[in-house]
């Protein structure tokens, strides 16, 4: 048996583990969590990005591979902007979806106040909103 | 869904370690090494005697095969979460696939182990156990989820 081979077994067996157990992780979470979609997924992203962290930095420590402080405040860093762009993501579709929602519910009071009010003047606020946003 | 999980961690995975634990505590207690195996074997630790020649990596191969068995004979169709089963059964069955691919090199050349080659087995052993743990958990959770009468599914024991 090569050495080559052996450790290619080994190397693929480490990775399948590690990808099993970050996706059992990720689909318990996204199972168990209740919440719109957008909080579970983000949720679940975190959850598994943190445990994929975790087990690479105890690999890289243990191979030899990260063994100086800025080396650790890179992996740090990479990972903090990581969180950071999966949480500014959210907000991003959070807030987007509250300002749809107010649009059309601005919109709905509107025309339920157009319908409610004299033909004549109702015709006259279309005519002028639309000579003001032209 | 927590009492059948429940169950199963103690009936599936805690009682399941119960022979790895008493030949650890045999060599360590007893003092009493095995007929074939790492000559020095009171200088390995706790968790390399119960890896390193390959019992762990059986573990895992039944709890794997016992979870995907759980799901598949559950049922799958009209429940929710069809798609999160898949998915869990694919990782459940990857991480059986990767036992089978290690397990009979561990068998075979355990008896030619060094220091290095137990530490590397032991942390493959360990990583391919909590996978199969928690596949196999996930699994044994989502085959309690069972549509009922109305329509509606839940989450829930079966009966009995």
């Amino acid at each position: 048996m090569s050495t080559f081979l052996l450790s290619a077994i080994l190397a693929a067996v480490g990775i399948v583990s590690v990808v099993s157990l970050i996706g059992a992780i990720g689909v318990a979470s996204f199972v168990l969590v209740s919440g719109p979609l957008a909080y579970r997924l983000v949720i679940t992203a975190l959850l598994c990005f943190s445990i994929l962290f975790e087990i690479a930095m105890v690999v890289f420590r243990s191979l030899g591979i990260i063994a100086e402080g800025s080396q650790v405040i890179t992996a740090l860093t990479l990972a903090f902007a990581l969180v950071g762009t999966l949480v500014g993501a959210y907000f991003g579709v959070k807030a987007s979806d509250k300002t749809q929602g107010a649009i059309e519910r601005a919109n709905e009071t509107a025309n339920r106040a157009l319908a409610e009010m004299d033909p004549e003047a109702g015709r006259r606020v279309v005519r002028d909103t639309s000579r003001t946003t032209a | 869904m927590a009492v059948r999980l429940a169950k199963w961690i103690v009936f599936g995975v805690v009682l399941g370690l119960i022979p790895l634990l008493t030949n650890v505590a045999k060599i360590k207690i007893l003092r009493d090494p095995s007929s074939f195996g790492y000559p020095n074997e009171q200088s390995l630790t706790l968790l390399q005697l119960a890896s390193y020649k390959g019992e762990l990596l059986l573990l895992a191969a039944g709890l794997s095969a016992a979870g995907v068995g759980d799901l598949i004979g559950s049922r799958l169709s009209g429940t929710p979460g069809i798609v999160a089963k898949y998915v869990i059964c694919g990782f459940c069955l990857a991480n059986l696939m990767a036992v089978c691919l290690l397990y009979p090199f561990v068998s075979d050349l355990y008896q030619r182990f060094g220091r290095d080659q137990i530490a590397t087995v032991t942390w493959l052993s360990v990583g391919l156990f909590t996978a199969a743990v928690l596949t196999s958990g996930v699994c044994v959770m989502l085959a309690g989820v069972q549509p009922v009468a109305g329509g509606q599914p839940v989450a829930g024991d079966e009966p009995g």
